[in-house]
Order: structure tokens, then sequence, then C-alpha cells
């Protein structure tokens, strides 16, 4: 439950970055200390967007190996 | 089969990552004032982005063509971002037109140069005359010294969207691709494996061509303004994912599975090969928003910079990977339930 | 293999003249669109007229090949499969469903311009690309009912399957009818009509190559 939470916040964190970034590249007059900390922050949105894809591989891995055991049963039954 | 896969993932993963970390070249998003007057001084206002133009002799160029360009009496720079430049706008103007539109160039030796188009309109211009002012060449060296990705006006960070929805329509073609040569497969041999890794092939394409049209979507908000646009590559794109999807209506519609197989490959191959006139010849017959289109060649050198080469085809590669290893795993399972 | 085609192409034909359902339902089906395009618009537009004008043929043309196979008995279909070459029945019904379809394009044509004041300018060109597209479309509304006639709804699984092709045929054709609603040169319609004869190709290309596995049973 705790982790559920945190991972709350970590998006709504990160989903207010990613938009500030998009309002500070469409022109408008975001003053100099303040975008250098948003770009700082891109590190953020990578590891949440990186922590997000490797997930899903687990879940695609973990599904490869299920089928390898069950098609090896399969071939030694025969 | 093992190691196909682990390169896939390792291949997104460096897209994921240097495609959203690697900064920015300078752009140019912020002048101030946009006309002026001809024959009086003009003080920009100019704001930069990712610039550095503390580093080094700025130079300003407002560029009327090649040959004629102003040059500012007085550059000032106030931190990285921003610039003051003073320039006296003369009287005379080559050219006849009355109101001229006047691109601001930048060069710094460590960004490179950045161009704003159409950044400042002089009105009242008049022809002939002294028009020595105007003989400056603008002095630009293509190299910067950082790595960095282009800045295009327009698009600025969402550029970077082009590791990520273009690489799934790319992997989206080869992937049909591959399914139409299981289907041949299939009208040659009649073994049903190769019946089911076609079905599982096209529909992982199908997959990859609406996440493609999703982010494609998302992005044409942000850059044209509206979610559909009716542009003829994304009218394409949406014709190209019904005809997968009447595939799928096809094998569910016919009786029994030995003439569903039949009739289904000979469609998937069919709509295949009638695909290809559909979404590349089309769109270049008609002018369009999306760019590579109206006549020019998609990815030119205009439109795709060599530092982007540098992630985009390692990440077309990631994604054919892994929507092989998708495929793959959708093929076995449907052995497995016969 | 001509003789054959041949054949089964005046077999088509008498079949088609006995029965008062057929072409007659199909020029029917013309008449009442035409009619009821007239009541809601009464004079259109050029570009009207011509969007009007190819939406007509294409539903009037998928109704007369959807009828055009059904009206055959499942058993001689079967008889006629084992007697003859699997080329000269494709393409023997491939040209009676263009002949069809000129007609249909004919009358479609001839009824628009009773109703609205014909717009075309440069006749010529638009009567080959029409021609060009009525060979596109009787091709592979043949092929496509050859599937379609094997699944549990004929007529909407019919309008589906042909999507890949109608779309690059109907373009490059409707691009060409508004060129000749002015005055305009070979120059400027050649590119389009180059499209138009490589997709007809390509449609009968992949027809050729792929008929044979349709038709075994």
């Amino acid at each position: 439950m705790k982790k559920f939470n945190f991972l709350i916040q970590k998006y709504s964190v990160t989903s207010f970055l990613i938009l500030l970034c998009l309002q500070a590249s469409q022109a408008s007059t975001a003053s100099g200390p303040d975008f250098m900390q948003s770009i700082g922050k891109i590190y953020v949105v990578v590891a949440v967007i990186v922590i997000i894809f490797l997930g899903l591989v687990l879940y695609l891995y973990r599904l490869d190996r299920r089928i390898s055991r069950i098609e090896k049963r399969k071939r030694y039954e025969k | 089969m093992k190691w196909w896969k682990v390169l896939g993932i390792l291949l997104i993963l460096y897209s994921l990552i240097a495609g959203m970390l690697v900064p920015l070249g300078a752009g140019i998003i912020r002048v101030e004032p946009r006309r002026a007057a001809a024959g009086t001084p003009l003080v920009l206002e100019v704001t930069g982005y990712n610039s550095t133009y503390r580093n080094g002799d700025t130079k300003a160029w407002l560029k009327y063509d090649d040959q004629h360009a102003l040059s500012p009496r007085r550059v000032t720079v106030q931190n990285d971002r921003d610039l003051r430049l003073d320039f006296v706008i003369p009287k005379q103007h080559p050219g006849r037109d009355s109101v001229n539109a006047l691109n601001l160039i930048l060069f710094n030796p460590r960004d490179g140069y950045s161009v704003l188009p159409s950044a400042v309109f002089t009105v009242g211009a008049t022809f002939g005359g002294d028009i020595s002012p105007w003989l400056n060449s603008v002095e630009v060296t293509d190299a910067s010294t950082r790595f960095h990705f282009p800045y295009r006006n327009i698009l600025g960070e969402t550029i970077r969207n082009t590791y990520y929805h273009v690489p799934l329509w790319m992997a989206m073609m080869v992937i049909f691709a591959i399914s139409m040569w299981y289907s041949v497969g299939f009208l040659r041999r009649r073994d049903p494996a190769d019946d089911q890794r076609a079905e599982a092939f096209a529909s992982t394409g199908l997959l990859f061509g609406i996440l493609g049209i999703v982010t494609g979507m998302v992005w044409a908000k942000n850059t044209w303004g509206a979610y559909w646009s009716f542009d003829v590559k994304q009218n394409m794109a949406a014709i190209a994912l019904l005809i997968y999807a009447a595939y799928f209506m096809l094998r569910s519609a016919l009786p029994d599975r030995d003439t569903a197989a039949r009739f289904s490959s000979v469609y998937n191959i069919f709509a295949f090969i009638l695909l290809i006139p559909l979404l590349y010849i089309i769109p270049r017959m008609t002018a369009s928003l999306h760019p590579g289109s109206g006549g020019n060649p998609a990815f030119a050198s205009d439109d795709l910079d060599s530092t982007m080469r540098m992630v985009f085809y390692p990440a077309v590669a990631g994604w054919i990977l892994m929507g092989c290893w998708i495929s793959q795993l959708r093929a076995r399972t449907k052995r497995l339930y016969e | 293999m001509f003789r054959q085609s041949l054949a089964l192409f005046k077999k088509d034909i008498h079949l088609d003249l006995r029965q008062r359902f057929g072409l007659g339902g199909i020029l029917l089906y013309v008449f009442s669109a035409s009619f009821i395009i007239y009541l809601t618009f009464g004079e259109m537009t050029p570009e009207e007229w011509i969007v009007l004008f190819w939406i007509v043929i294409l539903f009037a043309s998928v109704n007369a090949v959807l009828k055009s196979f059904a009206q055959e008995a499942k058993k001689r279909q079967l008889y006629y499969y084992t007697l003859c070459d699997p080329y000269a029945a494709i393409f023997s019904k491939m040209l009676y469903n263009f002949c069809v379809l000129v007609i249909i394009t004919a009358v479609t044509w001839s009824l628009f311009s009773i109703v609205s004041p014909n717009p075309i300018l440069t006749h010529q060109y638009f009567f080959l690309a029409a021609g060009l597209a009525c060979a596109g479309i009787a091709a592979n509304f043949t092929f496509v009912s050859a599937i379609a006639y094997r699944t549990r709804n004929q007529s909407t699984m019919m309008m589906v399957l042909s999507l890949p092709v109608i779309i690059p045929l109907l373009l490059p054709v409707i691009k060409i009818s508004l060129k000749t609603l002015n005055d305009v040169s070979w120059r400027e319609t050649k590119g389009d009509f180059s499209l138009l004869l490589s997709i007809d190709l390509l449609i009968v290309a992949l027809i050729v190559f792929l008929f044979p596995y349709i038709w075994r049973e």
C-alpha cells in the first residue's frame, strides 16, 4: 500500500515536470535558474520510463519461460 | 534464440536513455519586437534555448537573402540566454517590396548557429539607392563543439519523439512483411504452424500500428494543433490499420479452420502488396503536414541529422526485434492451445 | 483457355438475360439512387457531381458483382470448377463484371447529366480514367467476392476486404476527375494515369497469382 502511494507520488511529480518542460519548450520566457533545474529533473523522467519498460520486459521474460516449460513438458510426454 | 531478444531490449533501452538525455542544440525562442519601421533604429531582445551566449564571441545577423544581411551595431550579452541586439534598419532595402521579412541568425562558437525565420518584419521600405549596409556575409561554420540534437522551430524538445513514433511505424512495416512471408510459406507448404505465425505477426503489427497512431496523435496535438488533422499520412495509416483489422474479421467470419487459413493468407498477401503504394506513393503525391511529403523524400539529410541517426537506427532495430519476440510468444501460445 | 473463357462469358450473359434480377436490378438501383440525389441536391456543384457519381458507381458495383456470384447454384459451381481451367473462370468473370460495370457507369453518367448539367470539360480523360477505374474495380470485386462468398455476412465482408484496393484506385481517379473539370493537358494528368494503370496491373497480377489458391476446394 505504501509502495503504491509512493508510485502515485512519483508519477504525479514527474508528469508535472514533463508538463513544465513542455511549456518551457513552447517559447515562454523561462528565467535562468528554473530552467536549469528542470533540465536536471529529466533524469527522473528517464528513470520512470526505463522502469516501466523494464517491467514490461520482465513480464515478457516470465511469459517466455512459462511457455518454454509447457512446451518442454509436451514434448517429453509425447 | 535468446541473444536477439536481449539485443532488442538493450537497443530500445539505449534509444530511451540517449534519446531523452542528449541535450538539444541552441535555438531562438523569443524575439521582441517583431516589427520595425525601415529607417529607424531597432533594439531586439532575444532569448535563446539551451544557448551559451557568454561563451566566446556571439554574432548576429538579420538576413534578407543569401547576399544581403544586416549586422548589428552592438551585441550585448546579458546572460547565457538573453541578448540585446542594437540594429539600425536602413530605409533602402534590396528588393521592391515595402514589407520584408528578415531572418535572425545567431552564431556562437560553442553552440553553432541558430536561425529564426521571419523574425522581424520591416515596413515602409524603399527600393534602390544605397544598400551598402546590407552587404554583409553571414559567417557561420556548421560545427559546434558539443554533441546535441538539432533544435527545430515549432518542434523543440518534441523532436525526441522521432525515436519512438517513427521506429514503431518502421517496425510495423517489417513485421507485416514477415507476416506476409509466412502467409506465402503457408500457401506453398500448407503447414498450419506457418499460418499461426502469420496471424501472430499480423496482430503484433496491428498493436504497433495502434501505438504508432496514438503517439502520432499526441505529437500532432502539440505541434500541429489538433489530434487529427486529416493529413494524408494519418488517413493512410488509419486505412492500413483498417485493412489488417479486416484480415482478422475475415479469419473469424470463415467457417472452418482450413479455409480460414487459406483465404486469410491470400488476403494477407494481397493486402500487404497493395499497402506499399498506399503508404509510400500516395502521400508523396500530395502536400501534407508530415515531414518528408509533398515531393520531398522522407528522411532526407535535411530531416534526419547525423546525430539523430545514431539513436534512430538502433531504435528501429530494437523495436523490430521486440516485435519478433512478442509475435513468437503469441504463435507459441496459439500452438499450445491446439 | 480462351475458348473456355468465351464460353463461360456467354453463359454468364445468358444467365443474366434470362433472370429478371441481375442487371435489371442494378440499373433500378442506379435509377433510384440518382433520383434521390436529384431530390436532395438539385443543382450540384461540380465537385459534388463527381463525388456522388463515384459513390453511386461503387455501391452499384458491389451489389452487381456479389449478385453475379450468388446467382449460380452451389452444385453447378462445383461442376464448373472440375471442368474448367481456373484462369478461364476468373478471366471470364472479370470480363463479364467489367462489361457490367461499364454499362453501369454509362447509365449513371447519362442519368447524372440529365439531373444536373455535366460539368466535365475534357471528356476523353474522364472516360479513360473511368474505363481504367472500372477495370480495376471489376477485377478487385471479382476477386474479393470469391473470398467473401464463403463467409457469413457477404456484402459487409466484400466492402471491407476491397478496402486496400479501392483507396489507391479511387484517389487518382477522383483527382483526374476533378482535374477534368477544367481544360487540362496530358502532361498534368500523366502522373495520375500512370499510377492508375500501375495499380490496375498490380491488381490483375496479384489476382492471377493468388486465385488458384482460392479455387481449389
